[in-house]
């Protein structure tokens, strides 16, 4: 379970986070929800280990994880863009952190080809990033992420960048996965629909604050979200 | 009207780029047959023969080889080693004319400036000799058998090239983001530069690296002042060969000229086969 309290941190005089806390149970994905520069991609950054927060603490299975580099942390951070390594093949890209880990060849090589079964992608294994679509690579930059069995991933607008219906697919990838692996995730995002579609919980982070619902019904209802005032816009169209 | 301006640019290349080239070269190799210039008797391969039985040519194509290689080799590891601590300088633009202002550094200044300092009589035998150590002890750095002295300055000439190229390189392969994205998939800092930095970089940077191979391997001036005359690098052997009064020599200076740009052009061949089948 990963535990956060009383998380701050400011860029000079700008204060970008302001006590932020939340709890996060295995299996459960926290969507959070808040505008652009609102410091989504800084909380994030922090619980990955990226940033240094100037107070608070981080706490993954009760241990403390704030003087621990990015690489012990086992929270993977996955950006707007695939950011698939450019040298490697599909199939090197998603065994990439089970060879930093040393894992034995033929161990590693089930798990990359279970994992290229589930990702749909058995074709595309020795392809390079640049021959592959937008929604093939985000589904390799996936694939690189839970091959691994993060504690938690940390997802940055992930599927911000791909067109509507890549998009849309990638959201049931995502939760058909989520399920089926327990994940643990927060996933930001500035989408209303996405927020509500992704998320096991939900939060809302404006100005460095963030605010957390006890259930879905909270989060739609609380006019900062926003989301009233949309079904009420497509209702009067 | 494009059409044309196209056509203009390709003849204008053609003509003042690749024509006096070309011509040189069969000037060149005109000459090592017999079939030209004031000795020319008629076409004959003795002065191939002659050339390919020349042990100092092939100590000369060895060491030219070597010292490109090595040197390239050594600036691109400093450049790769160096990175993450000049980057903070790069990107503050101004420092900027602090990375550029090597390069403007011509081979023979820095050869000059080489042996004022790693010369016998230099500032760093001077310091020795001010530090107690006795003056006839002190090693040999320049016109060295190990081509020491050489080796430094060439270094000197290219690093700061190699650096340059591989800063840029690694904005526009927004390494910084895949290296958090690799830290947090378990790569610890010096894995991040093995298995990231140093595959992504050098194969973005392989056509400079080649380039300055090239211009290595053909270096002059660094070489005749600061090398020895055996074994000498190929562009001082070449000129040995002009320069001397046996007349007999220059089909053979001609000669080495033509296996020289060979070399050269076979090497650039692979390699733009290699990055063409890289592509596809």
């Amino acid at each position: 379970m990963l535990q956060i309290n009383n998380i701050n941190k400011a860029f000079g005089t700008t204060r970008v986070l302001q006590n932020i806390s939340l709890e996060l149970p295995k299996g459960e994905t926290l969507a959070v929800l808040g505008r652009s520069g609102c410091g989504k991609t800084t909380l994030l950054k922090i619980i990955a280990g990226l940033l240094p927060a100037d107070a608070g603490e981080i706490l993954q299975n009760d241990q403390r994880q704030n003087e621990l580099p990015p690489q012990r942390r086992n929270a993977v951070y996955l950006y707007q863009e695939a950011l698939l390594f450019p040298h490697l093949n599909v199939w090197e890209n998603i065994a990439f952190g089970l060879r930093l880990r040393k894992t034995p060849e033929n161990e590693l090589k089930n798990r990359v080809e279970a994992l290229l079964v589930h990702l749909g992608l058995q074709a595309e294994a020795r392809r390079m990033p640049q021959a592959l679509s937008g929604g093939q690579k985000q589904r390799v930059a996936f694939g690189r992420a839970i091959i691994i069995e993060p504690q938690v991933l940390l997802l940055d607008e992930p599927f911000g960048a791909l067109d509507p219906e890549t998009r849309s697919q990638m959201q049931d990838f995502y939760q058909k996965t989520a399920e089926q692996l327990q994940l643990s995730a927060v996933f930001v995002t500035h989408d209303l629909k996405e927020a509500l579609r992704m998320g096991t919980r939900w939060a809302y982070l404006d100005q460095g604050q963030l605010q957390t619902y006890p259930t879905r019904e909270a989060f739609v209802r609380d006019p900062k979200t926003g989301i009233e005032q949309e079904i009420e816009f497509w209702k009067n169209v | 009207m494009v059409y044309r301006r196209a056509l203009l640019q390709k003849s204008a290349f053609l003509l003042l780029g690749i024509m006096p080239l070309a011509g040189a070269l069969l000037y060149a190799l005109g000459y090592s047959l017999g079939l030209l210039g004031a000795l020319g008797q008629g076409f004959t391969l003795r002065h191939w023969a002659r050339l390919l039985q020349d042990d100092a040519f092939w100590r000369a194509l060895l060491l030219s080889s070597l010292m490109a290689v090595s040197v390239c080799a050594l600036s691109a590891f400093m450049a790769l080693r160096l990175l993450p601590r000049l980057m903070p300088w790069w990107e503050k633009k101004r420092w900027r004319p602090i990375f550029y202002l090597p390069l403007a550094l011509p081979p023979l200044v820095a050869a000059v400036l080489s042996l004022q300092f790693l010369g016998n009589s230099g500032m760093l035998a001077r310091l020795a000799t001010a530090l107690g150590m006795d003056a006839a002890h002190f090693p040999a750095l320049t016109n060295d058998p190990a081509q020491l002295g050489l080796g430094f300055t060439l270094l000197m000439l290219t690093f700061p090239f190699t650096l340059l190229v591989m800063l840029n390189h690694y904005k526009s392969a927004q390494l910084s983001e895949l290296s958090d994205l690799a830290a947090t998939l378990g790569a610890s800092p010096a894995q991040i530069r093995r298995k990231l930095w140093a595959p992504v970089l050098l194969r973005r940077a392989a056509p400079t690296l080649l380039l300055s191979a090239v211009f290595m391997f053909g270096a002059f001036e660094a070489p005749l002042l600061l090398g020895r005359q055996y074994p000498a690098m190929i562009s001082v052997y070449i000129n040995q060969k002009f320069s001397r009064f046996n007349l007999d020599d220059v089909p053979l200076a001609y000669t080495a000229t033509v296996v020289y740009a060979l070399l050269l052009l076979s090497a650039l061949a692979f390699f733009l086969h290699h990055q063409k089948q890289e592509k596809s």
